[in-house]
């Protein structure tokens, strides 16, 4: 069954029908949001927000771009209102599951000092402009395709390219400091 | 950190918060969400109507008040002098004034 008939299905009012998609598209979603807010407890919770609204608006899904298209940018608004509306300060001291505890060893300063690593990383990705961050996530999380990222942005591939470029040049900067 | 270091560091960053998903439950959840919002009742938004009569019913109160406020006169002052023979009355400044004593 593709996208378009289980759209319809809901549509319809099968609103078990939905539970494919959320099944089939929740992954993907999850890892964008992760890009943007470090913490997975938040991730599914604005996930779960996306597909809520993604429900709601679904009769005003014109079906000009494919729904994961069309999903990644719900997830991708929610997300920076997210970030905009808390102004989260610090919210990578409660990762549970962050990049430290995993690879760390057991060597306590070594954890330390990838701790600290991690810390740069994040503070230096939430810091970049809003397109560059995004464009960057869609790319390194997702593996989208330039294409697919400009789809997502309504913008150009060209202007993919150097919002690609420009964030992987800010964050060389940013962390090139001691 | 020199651009090698960078690109490693990043890319294990990246590759472990991939490595996360979303909870199994995920559409059970999303599913019970959208049925709670779905059965009458169980809205937690207020209907604008009820909005509506709540502001109505408050400025209502409030100029209420004001015009209650307004509608206040003092009573009128006795313009007739009162005439008080203070003659007999006791002085009572003899006690506080002790030194005197």
């Amino acid at each position: 069954m593709t996208d378009t008939e289980i759209i319809h299905n809901v549509l319809q009012g099968d609103q078990r029908a939905y539970k494919w998609i959320v099944e089939k598209y929740s992954p993907m979603l999850f890892r964008v949001v992760m890009g943007f807010v470090h913490n997975q407890e938040q991730a599914e919770e604005l996930v779960q927000d996306t597909f809520v609204k993604a429900y709601q608006s679904l009769a005003a899904f014109n079906h000009k771009s494919s729904l994961s298209t069309w999903l990644y940018r719900i997830a991708i608004n929610q997300s920076i209102n997210y970030l905009r509306g808390k102004k989260i300060k610090h919210f990578w001291t409660s990762l549970p599951l962050g990049f430290s505890g995993r690879a760390a060893g057991p060597d306590p300063l070594s954890q330390m000092e990838q701790q600290e690593q991690s810390h740069l990383i994040r503070r230096a990705m939430d810091s970049l402009p809003e397109k560059q961050r995004t464009a960057f996530i869609l790319s390194k999380y997702e593996d989208l395709s330039q294409k697919e990222i400009a789809s997502v942005l309504k913008t150009s591939e060209g202007a993919v390219e150097q919002l690609l470029q420009r964030a992987k040049a800010g964050l060389r900067k940013k962390l090139g400091k001691p | 950190m020199n651009n090698g270091s960078y690109d490693k560091r990043v890319e294990a960053f990246i590759k472990n918060e991939r490595s996360l998903g979303p909870s199994p439950f995920m559409a059970t959840r999303v599913l019970a969400k959208l049925e709670a919002l779905s059965t009458p009742g169980t809205s937690r938004c207020r209907p604008v109507w009820a909005t509506i009569a709540l502001a109505a019913l408050l400025t209502g109160a409030i100029l209420g008040g004001i015009s209650l406020g307004n509608s206040y006169k003092a009573a009128p002052m006795e313009t007739r002098a009162i005439v008080v023979n203070d003659h007999a009355m006791e002085n009572l400044g003899s006690y506080f004034n002790l030194d005197s004593e």
